[in-house]
């Protein structure tokens, strides 16, 4: 064996053709990078005694190099700036793949030449073999191999390395100890190996590895990890892994999940994503228990059909339930965006049996769709159904599904004119609860607004105008609770006009001359409001008349209103904290002038009365809907204030504002006198004001209040603040306070609407006649006066406390509080919150009855690079609970 | 008290021309937008040099207090609206967004009547969003947007010759030599 000397040969192509070689000659440094790997990964590290990467329980091998360098790996003293901003806060380095030659070719590998530098190497004439030795490196296309020794088959197109073997390829590299390679397709086997996935900040280890042409790896009895190199808080462990770079994606069999070498979780097949982009495959399974479901375990699988189409499906098995399918598709294309779902299961639990509407095979499914974004037709589909009325009240979804108590079955065409907007609108609900009265369907809602395109003598002509028919189908006979217990349902107890149906065509052109200069605006409006109906009465509303409604087949009514808004602008430069603003001062004063026109023989359909504020001073009807319009003689007067920063944005918003009265308020909903609501009849209306004051985007803090001054009374108030701070959005505060009292609502059990705060009759007659004290009777029922208060913090480094507090002060109890940690590291994530809340559940007709307190201890891992392990639905409550919990998730690294 | 009445000073809107766009191109945010701008004296032009982009508008709720069974008795409403100022080449100029709250009562018995409360003030609070962005308007000067557009356009600039220099830099490294038996010595 003669070796050459240790001299090193670059060549280039010469220019006769031939090759130009120089000796001596290193390659010229490329871009920088902090610590050159070659220099402590080099010679004499590597001895005779060989570690077995399976020795070293998940993390990287030091006896390679002390620092990892072997890996890629650089601390986090010596990261630029920029790979510092990308870098989780507990993460102590990255892998930085160093620049070198060839580093982006994109020539294949069979038709890229071969290109070897060695100190010495020796050629056999015979066997047509090349034996090299010392800082070996091999390089075709974008791939590089170094070792100290290799062994080259020219015949075979076979190389044999051995000695610190480092094969790298864009975003890839392994270190092992032995390698075999295919010469003319990059194809290679490395043994007792070490790899690091740049990008996606993992590594591993295996027994040995084989290189697909393909640049996919198979492992064998390997590792994977998104921990640090020197650390093993958790990695998994499989028989076989093949990781896919090209597709992004990794799968394993046999695999179990170590936490610092303790398996904690077993399953036979797993696939994982190594970077973010979408591949179909099972997602992390995940595992809950609740007192309603049982144990449940969900195995979700994903499919990515198209950059634009995806769908999930969830199989799931509840221990007290049974197994469960849900299923889900999604679509987005440039006009139009969507998704369709659905879940059925055939429930084991038998709790409801007896109750009626119970279903054993229970389904839901949703459609949610929109199109035409970019044109002047528009469609919108959200519609919803479920077999029975509990079935959100029983089941968690994993869809994207909007449910409440009523559900949507909508569907609107809107025609976006450029001055006028039509609507068709088909709008039904499907029941989603068993306590409250059905709700109208709208089938179908017409509407045509807008206003002339034309100005005569600078008059602005609008029309609003909308035909309505209110149809619903009303329960009769009788509620069965679980108990075979029977009670009224709540529909049947509907009495009178509640109980109509009708058509309602609504016209309301107007005429206003708006008249706008820089330092104010003028604005006399002068409206007809016709409103006319047709209207349907069942036998039991026409014998139960209320006393004070009228029941008549096709009533009518019409109506002017005048009204003047006016307004003017000053301005100041002022300081607040020694920063310049822009302050305005803007007084507004409106009048509203509506005639008294009786309206008891107008059934309500979709009318409410607008809880009083500030913004409630300048509408010109009391009542959402129009099914009521408010007589009115009245002046407000208010006036904001505004700090405007230099970058034009609002800072500090104050407004105080109040209505006087010429006259009593004699239009009201169904059964309220007038005459006996101090409010109605009082000459000037409650004081209402707001206030916001923002500090940068770090807080926010925002308030209003209204005061009825004559009778010392607060109707409404609310506090509201809000810290994150932008540079650390880790830090969560938010602090609450709601009050209200005396809201108007439509009670079910009496049929009647009501502002009082009590529930029940305080004073009964009993059955001898005597009046007596109701046992019932709760004082301040309705009343609302709710702090929360919620958090995030940080306590020390890795741990943060989670915590949120809502208690009504009303009732002295509490309605949602949890407490708990979060251990945030490098690659993984662990939170624990204790809950107790109270929640809904429809077992019972009468409301007081079914809020249930609940507890449950909720534990959620996630280990970084492999998804949600356990616990999703933790994730659901925090963010419902939490303002400010999204954005922190969203930037978290 | 050092208040004057607006148009008085020095509060005009210094941008003269501007082009509107937004994803929901027919939508009732941009023709207000629109509308309050023009009755402002800005020009509404699509050839002109900046554009006033509606990237996003999002609408949420969240339950903000409880009846005593439990059920929501109020909802808060919250809207935003991103939007970011272009020069013509598309490049990004500044990025802000906006946001309106509210609070809406939630009567379980009356849904579509707390339906129509909803939507009434999702559209005080469209108005309101609009407000603050023409109060944001007003205080962008051409200048501001000369002088963003330049820096933008010197750091683009600056990115490409960057990479033109790193692919310089690479296409001038010498390669290693094929393999070749280099000659005995």
């Amino acid at each position: 064996l003669v070796l050459a000397a240790a001299e090193e040969y670059t060549c280039k192509a010469g220019s006769g053709g031939g090759w130009a070689c120089t000796t001596g000659a290193r390659p010229k440094q490329m871009a920088p990078r902090p610590s050159d790997p070659t220099a402590s990964g080099g010679d004499g590290l590597y001895g005779s005694d060989i570690t077995q990467v399976s020795d070293a329980g998940g993390k990287a091998l030091k006896s390679r190099s002390e620092d990892y360098s072997h890996l890629d790996w650089v601390p986090r003293e010596k990261l630029t700036a920029a790979q510092m901003a990308e870098l989780s806060p507990y993460c102590t380095g990255t892998y930085v793949e160093p620049d070198r030659p060839g580093r982006f070719d994109k020539t294949p590998k069979s038709e890229a030449p071969i290109y070897v530098s060695a100190k010495a190497s020796r050629h056999e004439q015979d066997t047509e073999d090349s034996v090299l030795a010392g800082n070996v490196v091999l390089r075709q296309g974008s791939m590089q191999v170094e070792a100290d020794e290799a062994r080259l088959h020219r015949l075979e197109n076979t190389g044999e390395l051995s000695g610190n073997v480092r094969l790298r390829d864009n975003d890839t590299l392994m270190v092992g100890d032995r390698a075999e390679l295919q010469l003319d397709n990059g194809e290679a086997q490395v043994e007792n190996l070490e790899y690091v996935l740049h990008s996606s900040r993992t590594r591993g280890n295996a027994q040995y590895a084989k290189r697909e042409e393909t640049s996919i790896l198979r492992l064998k009895d390997g590792t994977y990890t998104s921990c640090e190199p020197g650390s093993n808080e958790w990695y998994i462990q499989a028989n076989n892994i093949v990781i896919d770079p090209t597709e992004g994606y990794g799968h394993g069999t046999n695999v179990t999940v170590r936490v610092h070498e303790i398996p904690v979780f077993y399953t036979p097949y797993l696939s994982f994503p190594i970077d973010d982009r979408r591949k179909s495959g099972f997602l992390m399974p995940s595992f809950g228990s609740s007192s309603n479901s049982g144990m449940t375990l969900l195995t979700p699988y994903y499919f990515n059909l198209a950059p634009n189409f995806d769908a999930t499906l969830f199989p799931s098995y509840m221990a007290k339930r049974g197994p469960m399918m849900e299923g889900e598709f999604r679509y987005l294309t440039q006009s139009s965006e969507g998704q369709v779902g659905g879940g059925i299961l055939s429930d084991k639990d038998d709790k409801r049996e007896d109750q009626s509407l119970y279903k054993k095979t229970r389904w839901m499914y949703s459609w949610q769709h929109r199109t035409g974004l970019d044109s002047r037709w528009m469609a919108e589909v959200d519609y919803t159904d479920i077999s029975d009325p509990y079935y959100f009240r029983d089941l968690q979804t994993n869809l994207q599904v909007n449910y409440a108590d009523q559900l949507n079955q909508r569907a609107t065409l809107t025609y976006r004119g450029d001055s006028f907007t039509a609507r068709a609108n088909m709008h039904a609900f499907e029941r989603a609860t068993i306590s409250d009265i059905t709700p109208y369907d709208r089938l179908p809602q017409l509407s045509l607004n807008g206003t002339l395109p034309f100005q005569p003598g600078g008059l602005s002509l609008s029309y609003d105008t909308e035909f309505v028919k209110f149809e619903r189908n009303l329960r009769s006979g009788d509620f069965i609770n679980e108990n075979g217990n029977s009670q009224q349902w709540y529909d049947e107890q509907l009495r009178g006009l509640a109980r109509a149906d009708g058509d309602r065509l609504h016209l309301e052109p107007s005429i206003s001359l708006p008249l706008n200069w820089t330092w104010g605006y003028l604005k006399p409006t002068i409206k007809y409001a016709y409103t006319s109906y047709d209207i349907d009465l069942d036998k039991q509303g026409k014998n139960t008349i209320w006393d004070f409604e009228k029941y008549k087949k096709s009533p009518s009514r019409s109506l002017p209103m005048v009204s003047i808004d006016s307004g003017l602008y000053f301005d100041r430069q002022t300081q607040l904290f020694s920063e310049n603003y822009r302050q305005t001062l803007e007084p507004r004063l409106y009048y509203l002038y509506v005639p008294k026109e009786n309206q008891d023989d107008i059934p309500i359909f979709d009318t409410g009365e607008y809880t009083f504020n500030y913004s409630s001073l300048w509408r010109d009807n009391r009542f959402s809907g129009h099914d009521r319009i408010a007589d009115a003689n009245q002046i407000s007067l208010g006036v904001t204030s505004r700090w405007i920063d230099d970058n034009g944005l609002e800072r500090q918003t104050f407004s105080i504002g109040q209505t006087y009265f010429f006259r009593d308020r004699k239009v009201e909903l169904p059964g309220i006198d007038y005459k006996r609501r101090d409010r109605d009849t009082a000459t000037v209306s409650p004081v209402a004001a707001e206030y916001m004051y923002r500090h940068n985007s770090d807080w926010r803090f925002t308030s209003d209040l209204n005061w009825d001054i004559e009778n010392s009374q607060i109707l409404s108030s609310s506090a509201i603040f809000h810290y994150q701070p932008v540079d650390n959005i880790n830090k969560i505060v938010n602090l609450g306070f709601r009050y209200r009292t005396e809201t108007m609502r439509f009670n079910q059990s009496t049929g009647r609407w009501e502002y009082n705060d009590d529930f029940g009759e305080k004073w009964i007659t009993d059955a001898s006649g005597n009046r007596a004290r109701n046992p019932n009777y709760i004082k301040d029922y309705y009343k609302i006066e709710q702090t929360d208060f919620s958090t995030i913090w940080p306590l020390a480094p890795h741990w943060n406390v989670i915590a949120r507090l809502q208690y009504d002060l009303n009732r002295d109890r509490v309605l949602d509080a949890y407490g708990g940690f979060e251990y945030d590291s490098c690659c993984w994530k662990l939170r624990v919150v204790n809950r107790y809340w109270i929640n809904y559940r429809d077992y019972s007709l009468n409301p007081d009855s079914n809020d249930k307190g609940n507890t449950g201890i909720f534990f959620q891992v996630t280990l970084k690079g492999l998804g949600n392990a356990i616990g999703a639905q933790t994730d659901k409550f925090l963010d419902q609970t939490i303002e400010g919990y999204r954005t922190r998730e969203d930037q978290a690294r | 008290c050092g208040f004057q009445l607006r148009g008085t000073g020095t509060n005009e809107f210094s941008l003269r021309e501007l082009n509107l766009e937004a994803r929901d191109t027919y939508g009732e945010t941009l023709r207000q937008l629109r509308t309050l701008l023009e009755s402002n004296g800005v020009k509404i032009n699509p050839g002109a040099q900046y554009t006033f982009n509606l990237l996003d508008e999002q609408t949420s709720r969240r339950t903000s207090s409880y009846t005593s069974s439990a059920r929501t008795a109020e909802y808060q409403l919250r809207s935003t609206i991103t939007y970011e100022f272009r020069d013509r080449n598309g490049l990004q100029l500044l990025q802000d967004s906006v946001e309106a709250r509210k609070i809406q009562s939630f009567d379980e018995n009356n849904i579509i009547g707390s339906y129509q409360e909803a939507t009434l003030l999702r559209d005080e609070m469209r108005r309101e969003l609009v407000q603050q962005m023409v109060a944001h308007l007003q205080r962008v000067t051409p200048e501001q947007l000369d002088k963003l557009h330049q820096d933008a356009e010197t750091k683009a600039q600056a990115e490409a010759q960057a990479k033109e220099a790193e692919r310089r830099l690479r296409e001038g490294t010498p390669q290693q030599s094929p393999v070749e038996p280099p000659p005995m010595p």
